[in-house]
């Protein structure tokens, strides 16, 4: 009997997990997947958005209900001082002259480090408790918007000491602290930004029609100063252009202005808010350079059953460096710096369909087998089998393929000829149009 | 049936799919933490690998059709900052013949055993390096094989089999010490089938 055979037998025919702990697991991840959901056009979008949603992150020992909370506070009480519109105004000319840093040319890297964190709030049975896990986070960010990017967490950090005290009476469940964490980055290219006006009005008017490529949303202005945000985080923006955000988001007519705020680092800059439901999220700029500095989000009321406090300041991100460098460091993990080819088989000629995205370039050769294999088109099985549509007798569509904003995508819908593409605001595939 | 790279892959754009890789592993992934920390730390262990395997699928690598490699791996990952207390179960174990991993299972008769091979076996384990330990109880028991072994752990498959020669080795040592040596005894072959 060699080693691997007694190795073998040791604690050999132990019983299956207990089914109250799959279950509990499967509960986990089907939350975290829950809160994972966004529209497709969103999923290429995922710095901040994606840090956004640990806001509500799941904690896997719990089968318990999981929430968080976004909060409120104003720095400095939120008043908003006569001829503050006018300062900024002023801060931004001031900053739409400074010189233009460089742009990362071929084979450079856009670097950031930032430091962010988000409160996590859980609830289990009489106990609650929140935390906040801070994380470093750096990216490496290239002109196609391919790199990658690496979350070192820091010591987890209880609101209250009772907080803490709820958490290790119930057997102090991970935190969700996950050491280092690297991801390569794929398909967000710095915005071109040389057809873009940079005087304000003009702006603001393609931003709220969503008419700039790629910064593209629902209506409403709530998404209009995310759209703002997205534009100027961790990404290449030069300084004129980012002058121009700001005096945007300073007069769009719900956002309200904080004149002198502190960063979550205390470095004074000048702070906007916006208010949506219950959380208000502030922006932090640099007058003089119009950077942006940090953002906070913070509870403006308190949220029933939970034990977060109105005022508690639910996420922040402070930024701390940025500069052009020639390589994406050590650590970088398979793949990164490479645009990898993504198509997207969209069960609608439309882009808001359900869509399955895989990696590959033959685009409608992929589909086409998805659609084979019975993966596409399920909305449309569903209806056939409750009778409210006929059967159809070949189920693999026409297909044609799209290009779009994003360079590594080819967009996939079931029609006929190129004029699905241009009714999308696409052009037909140069390959296979 | 889909392949588990196609349902990761969908998962990225749907990713209520990603529930059909947990209903397909989660019992191979609980059975091998289980097996090397206990039921309890596995619960929760395995209950955190597939979030960060939800988490992490855009890095998966679409080229395995095979998930498992790949969730044993975070595993293993998750595993390894609870090593101490691994160590600590192998010691016990050792010394009092009672296998805590059994004992904390309810109506599992904790069985004292006697056999002085199987302790020096889990005493031996207790010192093989935690590096050699992932790969060979990857081996032995979640029963992949070499390459799979290479891809869960992320390194080339000839560290694998180093690792795995060594940690042999040392078990080998350990239980050749204290026992005569077996005349005609086949050496297993590195490497070799099982």
């Amino acid at each position: 009997m060699n080693e691997i055979d007694l190795l073998q037998e040791l604690r050999a025919g132990l019983p299956g997990p207990r089914a109250e702990s799959r279950a509990s697991a499967r509960g986990a991840l089907v939350a975290r997947i829950e809160q994972s959901q966004q529209p497709p056009a969103r999923a290429a979008v995922p710095i901040w958005r994606r840090s956004r949603l640990r806001l509500v992150a799941a904690l896997a020992a719990l089968a318990a209900l999981l929430v968080a909370v976004p909060t409120l506070i104003l720095g400095g009480g939120g008043e908003v001082q006569p001829a503050l519109g006018q300062v900024l105004r002023t801060a931004a000319a001031v900053a739409a002259t400074q010189p233009a840093e460089p742009r990362p040319g071929p084979g450079q890297y856009f670097y950031t480090r930032s430091r962010e964190a988000y409160l996590t709030t859980s609830v289990e049975a009489t106990r609650a408790w929140s935390v906040l896990v801070p994380r470093i986070r750096q990216t490496w960010i290239a002109a196609n918007g391919t790199g990658r990017a690496r979350a070192v967490s820091t010591k987890p950090e209880f609101l209250t000491a009772g907080q803490r005290r709820a958490w290790k009476a119930a057997g102090s469940p991970h935190l969700g602290s996950g050491g280092v964490e690297d991801f390569a980055l794929s398909g967000q290219p710095f915005l071109d930004t040389s057809n873009l006006p940079t005087e304000p009005r003009a702006l603001r008017k393609l931003i709220e029609a969503r008419k700039i490529p790629r910064v593209d949303g629902p209506p409403g202005e709530a998404e209009t100063f995310t759209l703002i945000g997205d534009m100027l985080r961790d990404t290449y923006v030069p300084p004129a252009f980012r002058a121009a955000l700001y005096r945007v988001v300073a007069e769009l007519p719900k956002v309200k202005l904080l004149g002198e705020v502190k960063d979550p680092i205390d470095r004074k800059g000048i702070g906007v808010a916006f208010t949506k439901g219950s959380v208000t999220h502030e922006l932090i700029f640099d007058p003089k350079t119009s950077a942006l500095l940090g953002e906070r989000e913070v509870a403006a009321r308190r949220i029933p059953d939970l034990q977060v406090p109105a005022g508690t300041e639910t996420g922040s991100v402070t930024y701390l460096e940025s500069k052009v460098v020639d390589s994406l460091g050590k650590g970088a993990p398979p793949g990164a710096g490479h645009l990898r080819q993504s198509i997207g088989c969209y069960e609608k000629p439309s882009l808001h369909a359900s869509a399955a995205v895989l990696h590959g370039s033959d685009s409608i050769a992929t589909c086409t087998k998805l659609w084979r294999e019975g993966a596409m088109g399920t909305t449309l099985k569903r209806l056939e089998r409750e009778g409210k549509i006929p059967k159809r007798p070949d189920k693999t569509p026409d297909l044609v393929a799209c290009e779009g904003d994003y360079p590594a995508v080819t967009y996939v819908f079931p029609g006929n000829g190129p004029s699905v593409c241009r009714r999308l605001g696409m052009r037909p595939a140069a390959d296979e149009g | 049936m889909t392949l588990d790279s196609d349902a990761v892959s969908a998962s990225l754009h749907t990713p209520a799919g990603f529930a059909t890789i947990f209903d397909r592993h989660f019992d191979a992934v609980h059975a091998y933490l289980q097996r090397r920390v206990g039921p309890d730390l596995a619960d929760e262990l395995s209950a955190q690998a597939f979030l960060v395997a939800f988490d992490k699928r855009g890095g998966y690598d679409p080229s395995q059709p095979d998930a498992r490699p790949w969730l044993l791996g975070i595993a293993t990952n998750l595993v390894r900052r609870h090593h101490r207390d691994e160590v600590r179960q192998f010691r016990a174990y050792a010394r009092s013949a009672e296998d805590p991993v059994l004992d904390a299972f309810d109506g599992v008769e904790a069985r004292l055993d006697a056999s002085e091979m199987r302790r020096e076996l889990v005493d031996a384990l207790a010192q093989v390096p935690v590096e050699e330990l992932d790969a060979l109880l990857l081996y032995a028991w979640a029963e992949l094989s070499y390459p799979e072994i290479a891809s869960a752990l992320d390194i080339p498959t000839g560290t694998v089999r180093s690792r795995l020669s060594r940690a042999r080795g040392r078990i080998r040592a350990a239980l050749d010490d204290n026992r005569p040596p077996v005349i005609g005894q086949p050496v297993p072959e590195e490497g070799g089938s099982r």
